[in-house]
């Protein structure tokens, strides 16, 4: 197997990798699109003292597959002057950047399809394209409240781009990498309370929102504004291709939670197999009260166990931590989406522009001055005896 | 608008975002959903108002319909459903139906047949399982509404001069509201002002827990006394 391999072509080789690595992100993405979409309207049901979809299979968890079959059987309605070659690529193109973010998103240790050293610059040139497919699809429409709604989210977009690009700038300084799988590193290495979170809270909150915006989800879905507009941009379509609108804008979501989680929670660091062992026979025996019988057994296993903490095991500890903290943010996602009501439009521009971006403006400078500090005078040292407090220890 | 003022805007968006937070997760975790599975469930608490189909009564006391064919129900139909046909009996000089018909794929369940109805014959049933595969099943004929009118006939006394009752669309018997209520003009829809101090009383999925657990005390207690 491995001769067979070698001895094709390098171009090749580097193909089937590249085909192999995108089947999985895809697999990966029309996966995590099935349980967000039913998490979403479980949870707005949950939330409504409602029950959800419940026929479909078991608790109706089998509902979205039924959904996008529906779509996937449906008649595809064209209007008579669309401008076809827009109008038939804009579902396409709102999809790709969705699928695009997974690239350099690190699973686990290692565990990147392509691990950019650019990570940042490439994830605000990717949002870039939607704006592109949300005006396609508004433009090829050839329908005034298309364009008049792709309009008002190619606006949104914009503007909320540019605080969000700008909140990121905090972490990005902390690390000193624009590579996504070295800030992942280094948060490792800090510790749960050296996560980003802490230090960068500011910038973590204005991610959140700016990246809510950026979604078009609730309070800040004005680009579709179900019960109020039209569906906005993608008005005229039908069918699959509007299944396509839908899919992308679930998948971006799970994509800038993979992004937040690996910014600012730390992505895939997390307790080892090892370490939770540990710390259940430390639970187990009261804390030293007793014998720790796992730790002992644990110690006299020695080696033998020594492979849980590595390759395999690793990575599927490390992909458990990263998917855990994605749902986690999902989670607060919709729980936000059903809590809020929506803004207005000049609501949205405000908070936008007078709000977001002077704080994340902020947060950079902050960011700078603690960071100088710390370094410069080691973290503000206050010595109470024996124990030594280091006020600024966050932003070395 | 100084730095104080939207500082002081932000500290109270997000105190409001929190309070809105912690409301939907109490909604979410700890309260139970008010779902009724219909099919398998059926909500036993239809309101009096309800308006299912058109029925007939009987008197239980002497087990005769008590439709006189006087016809005010089908002057009064708008969507003109009710098909009457009747003959006079040549000893009694009564008027016997030959045929009554309501085409329920018309009806618009108005009600103002049954207010029409000078002899009490006709009362708005609850029943709303009423689909049909041929629409040409949807006329009900005089026995259907007779039978399915059974459970809300009455055997009658006819030594007591029976005073006319509040009709159940009006909300009498939730409010306690007298004649003198109902004529007045401020209400609405036949409904009365609600009196002063008027409780609605609600399903279990809608009371608040302490109610409940109240409401539980207080029949305890009730038991405990008898």
């Amino acid at each position: 197997m491995v001769a067979f391999w070698q001895s094709l072509p390098p171009l090749l080789q580097t193909w089937l990798i590249g085909l192999g690595k995108g089947t999985l992100i895809l697999i990966w993405a029309l996966a995590n699109f099935a349980v967000v979409l039913m998490l979403d309207r479980k949870i707005s049901a949950w939330i409504q003292n409602r029950l959800g979809p419940w026929r479909v299979g078991l608790w109706g968890w089998i509902q979205p597959i039924a959904d996008l079959f529906k779509l996937f059987v449906k008649e595809f309605i064209d209007p008579n002057n669309v401008d076809r070659p827009l109008y038939l690529l804009a579902p396409f193109v709102s999809f790709l950047p969705a699928i695009l973010v997974w690239l350099i998103i690190p699973f686990w240790n290692g565990g990147t399809a392509m691990d950019l050293d650019i990570g940042i610059i490439y994830i605000a040139a990717i949002t870039g394209f939607d704006v592109i497919a949300v005006f396609m699809s508004g433009w090829g429409s050839d329908n005034k409240y298309s364009l008049l709604g792709s309009m008002r989210g190619a606006a949104q977009m914009i503007s909320y781009e540019v605080t969000l690009v700008l909140s990121i700038i905090g972490v990005v300084m902390m690390a000193g990498s624009l590579r996504l799988s070295d800030i992942v590193m280094i948060q490792d290495q800090r510790g749960v309370f050296g996560w980003f979170l802490f230090p960068q809270i500011i910038g973590f909150i204005v991610y959140l929102i700016a990246s809510l915006a950026e979604l078009n989800r609730t309070p800040f879905d004005l680009v579709e504004a179900e019960s109020e507009l039209v569906a906005g941009y993608h008005t005229e379509y039908s069918g699959f291709r509007w299944g396509f609108f839908m899919v992308a804008e679930y998948v971006h979501q799970v994509g800038w939670a993979a992004i937040a989680a690996s910014l600012f929670l730390g992505g895939w660091s997390g307790p080892s197999i090892p370490d939770v062992l540990w710390g259940l026979g430390n639970v187990l025996n009261i804390f030293g009260a007793l014998p720790n019988p796992i730790g002992n057994a644990m110690i006299s296993a020695g080696d033998a166990i020594a492979f849980l903490d590595q390759g395999v095991w690793a990575a599927i500890t490390g992909m458990f931590w990263f998917v855990f903290k994605i749902y986690v943010l999902i989670f607060l996602g919709m729980w936000i989406r059903w809590t809020l009501p929506r803004v207005r439009i000049d609501q949205l521009m405000d908070l936008g522009w007078k709000f977001l971006l002077p704080v994340s403006l902020f947060n950079i400078f902050l960011t700078g001055i603690l960071k100088y500090a710390a370094i410069q005078w080691d973290g503000l040292p206050i010595k109470l005896g024996a124990i030594t407090i280091r006020l600024l220890g966050l932003w070395t | 608008m100084g730095i104080a003022s939207y500082l002081g805007e932000a500290w109270r968006a997000g105190k409001s975002f929190l309070t809105g937070m912690g409301i939907t997760f109490r909604e979410m975790v700890f309260r139970p959903p008010i779902t009724v599975m219909y099919p398998e469930q059926k909500d036993p608490n239809i309101p009096p108002w309800f308006r299912g189909i058109p029925l007939l009564k009987t008197n239980l006391r002497t087990g005769e319909y008590k439709c006189t064919s006087c016809g005010q129900c089908v002057e009064a139909c708008p969507p003109k459903v009710i098909t009457l046909e009747w003959h006079q009996d040549p000893e009694t000089k009564k008027k016997v139906v030959d045929r009554y018909a309501i085409d329920m794929s018309r009806c618009m369940l108005c009600n103002l047949c049954v207010e029409a109805c000078p002899f009490d014959s006709l009362v708005m049933g609850y029943d709303y399982e009423l689909c049909k595969i041929h629409p040409e099943n949807l006329v009900f004929e005089f026995e259907d509404l007779l039978r399915m009118g059974l459970k809300y006939s009455s055997a009658e006394d006819p030594s007591v001069k029976k005073k006319g009752d509040t009709p159940p669309w009006v909300f009498h018997k939730l409010t306690n509201a007298t004649e003198d209520d109902i004529q007045d003009v401020n209400g609405y829809l036949g409904r009365p002002p609600l009196p002063k101090g008027y409780e609605p009383t609600l399903k279990p999925q809608f009371q608040r827990p302490e109610q409940t657990a109240q409401d539980e005390a207080a029949k305890k207690d009730g038991e405990e006394a008898n």
